[in-house]
């Protein structure tokens, strides 16, 4: 993997003069593209092991559309309208205004891992859609204002079930849905859901939504609109494409490889327990007699978190249990890890399989579905052990 | 392995300029520069696309309808069924692409063709004595 990855300097001694105007919107030499355009760049694992939170230059970016042009931050309005009793047009000023709250969480694609279902059910059609493996997710000190204490300056109506919200992804072509998520308002009067403007203490990074974005924490990423300028309480959920065709999860899983009407689907919400190895890096070499230091981040979803860490070196022969470092909130991903000694040369399979407060368990594959959404299937990482 | 290429001669043109015509160099290395969308291919991406799609009417349909909104690797790097190539090419006329009506059967099939699910991933190596990752059931129980 590494040779792949230019160095940082030679890259940017690449882009020379032109530098300035190419303005790329991640430390595009450490990541993983998974597709060039629109941008879908994921963070190599041996990057989001470094820390706890993932630094907001490496974080993985999935875009829809291209990102909308610049919005000068003095120029931007967050529009509450509908089934409100105060329509509201909320500068940056306004917005701060509000008490701060600081959500330590993860952000997962909801297709992170969708490449997954490729080899899990090889006969079958691989999911389509980005084909994201382990990067599309990162964990971030997202702040901001509470959705609940801003819809509370509108007074929501008793009506109101949903809200839609709005994001300016900048479609190509006139003719391509706009980025228009439904939610249940329950879900946004959720004490940590917020509209975010700091990420990980800095302001919220372009392609990441600057100004403002939502954050709706143990759900699918999708949920989390960037460059969110609308949201409108409605008693029904909006069937604008992204939400009425796109994000949709059956509502009984069939045959692995047939496409399912989203009519008989639902919303993707809840992310699920899952776990990621960051070292040792695959198809490194080990030796046999010395300690090898297995690490990784364990989370999971709809509030729930990661309890247990189990760990194998046999290919899931045996297990052993893995050390958890302390959970910044519940939210968020906490470290794992295991020192782990090889006994014989060859090949050696490590896998992790992480547990929640729930009682929930990674299974080996998820199941099968159309749009290869929240795969959480274990992961694993192979090395070749060779004699002292 | 063309944009390898095409950042080695942006090197090139930028180690010349200490010659005689800088001038020329430095407005040759910059036209470079903006001509190469400079984003190194990841490791994954090599891994997983990487099929040579044969040339004729299905290709250019492909790279003069599809490209004008995304990339030629998000269909590179899918496996799907027909009836799910079929599925997504009628999204993407409703998104807006200029495929040819008269296109359609024809690119749907070359689609499903060459990029089904039958059609390897270009994988990374695999190591040299590991079993194939067994999906088959539950790991074992602790």
């Amino acid at each position: 993997m590494d040779s792949k990855r230019w160095s940082r300097t030679g890259f940017l001694a690449a882009l020379g003069a032109g530098a300035g105007a190419l303005a790329l919107p991640a430390d595009a030499a450490l990541m993983n593209m998974i597709n060039q355009r629109p941008y879908d760049w994921g963070t190599p694992l041996d990057e989001l092991g470094r820390s706890l939170y993932t630094p907001n230059n490496i974080f993985f970016i999935r875009s829809h559309m291209g990102p909308p042009a610049t919005t000068p931050a003095d120029t931007w309005r967050l529009t509450v309208d509908g089934l409100v009793e105060h329509p509201l047009h909320l500068s940056i000023a306004d917005l701060r205004a509000f008490p701060k709250h600081e959500v330590p969480s993860v952000l997962q694609c909801a297709g992170n891992g969708r490449s997954y279902y490729g080899d899990a059910y090889p006969d079958a059609s691989h999911p389509a859609g980005a084909q994201w493996r382990t990067g599309g997710v990162g964990n971030a000190r997202w702040a901001g204002a509470r959705v609940r204490d801003v819809l509370a300056k509108a007074g929501v109506k008793s009506t109101a079930h949903f809200s839609t919200n709005f994001g300016r992804d900048n479609p190509v072509l006139p003719t391509t849905p706009k980025f228009v998520r439904g939610i249940e308002l329950a879900k946004l009067m959720d004490e940590d859901t917020i509209l975010v403007y700091e990420m990980n203490g800095a302001p919220l990074p372009y392609y990441h939504g600057f100004p403002v974005r939502l954050l709706v924490p143990g759900w699918a990423a999708d949920h989390s609109v960037k460059w969110i300028t609308n949201m409108t309480l409605t008693e029904k959920i909006t069937d604008a494409f992204w939400t009425g065709v796109g994000y949709r999860y059956p509502n009984n899983i069939g045959k692995p490889g047939v496409g399912v009407k989203p009519n008989v689907e639902h919303p993707v919400t809840v992310l699920n327990v899952k776990s990621i190895i960051t070292a040792p890096a695959t198809h490194s070499n080990v030796k046999v007699g010395a300690p090898v230091t297995v690490n990784g981040f364990a989370w999971s979803g709809d509030g729930a978190y990661a309890t247990a860490v189990d760990v194998s070196t046999d290919g899931g022969a045996t297990w052993l249990p893995a050390t958890l470092g302390e959970s910044p909130g519940k939210f968020a991903w906490r470290t794992f890890t295991l020192t782990w000694t090889p006994k014989a040369a060859g090949s050696a399979r490590i896998m992790a399989r992480a547990k929640d407060n729930r009682g929930a368990v990674q299974p080996m594959k998820s199941p099968w579905n159309p749009g290869g959404y929240v795969w959480n299937g274990i992961h694993s990482v192979d090395v070749e052990v060779s004699n002292a | 392995m063309r944009k390898a290429a095409a950042i080695l001669a942006v090197l090139t043109l930028a180690a010349c300029a200490g010659g005689g015509k800088t001038q020329e160099a430095t407005t040759s290395a910059t036209v470079v520069v903006a001509a190469v969308t400079p984003m190194p291919a990841s490791a994954d991406m090599a891994s997983f696309g990487g099929t040579n799609l044969p040339a004729g009417r299905e290709l250019s349909d492909l790279q003069t309808s599809c490209q004008i909104c995304h990339s030629s690797d998000m269909w590179y790097t899918q496996r799907l069924s027909k009836p799910m190539w079929d599925a997504e090419v009628t999204k993407m006329m409703k998104f807006g692409s200029p495929l040819p009506k008269n296109d359609k059967a024809a690119v749907i099939a070359y689609l499903a063709k060459y990029l089904g699910p039958t059609v390897p991933r270009r994988a990374a190596p695999p190591t040299a004595t590991a079993p194939p990752l067994s999906y088959a059931g539950p790991p074992a129980a602790q």
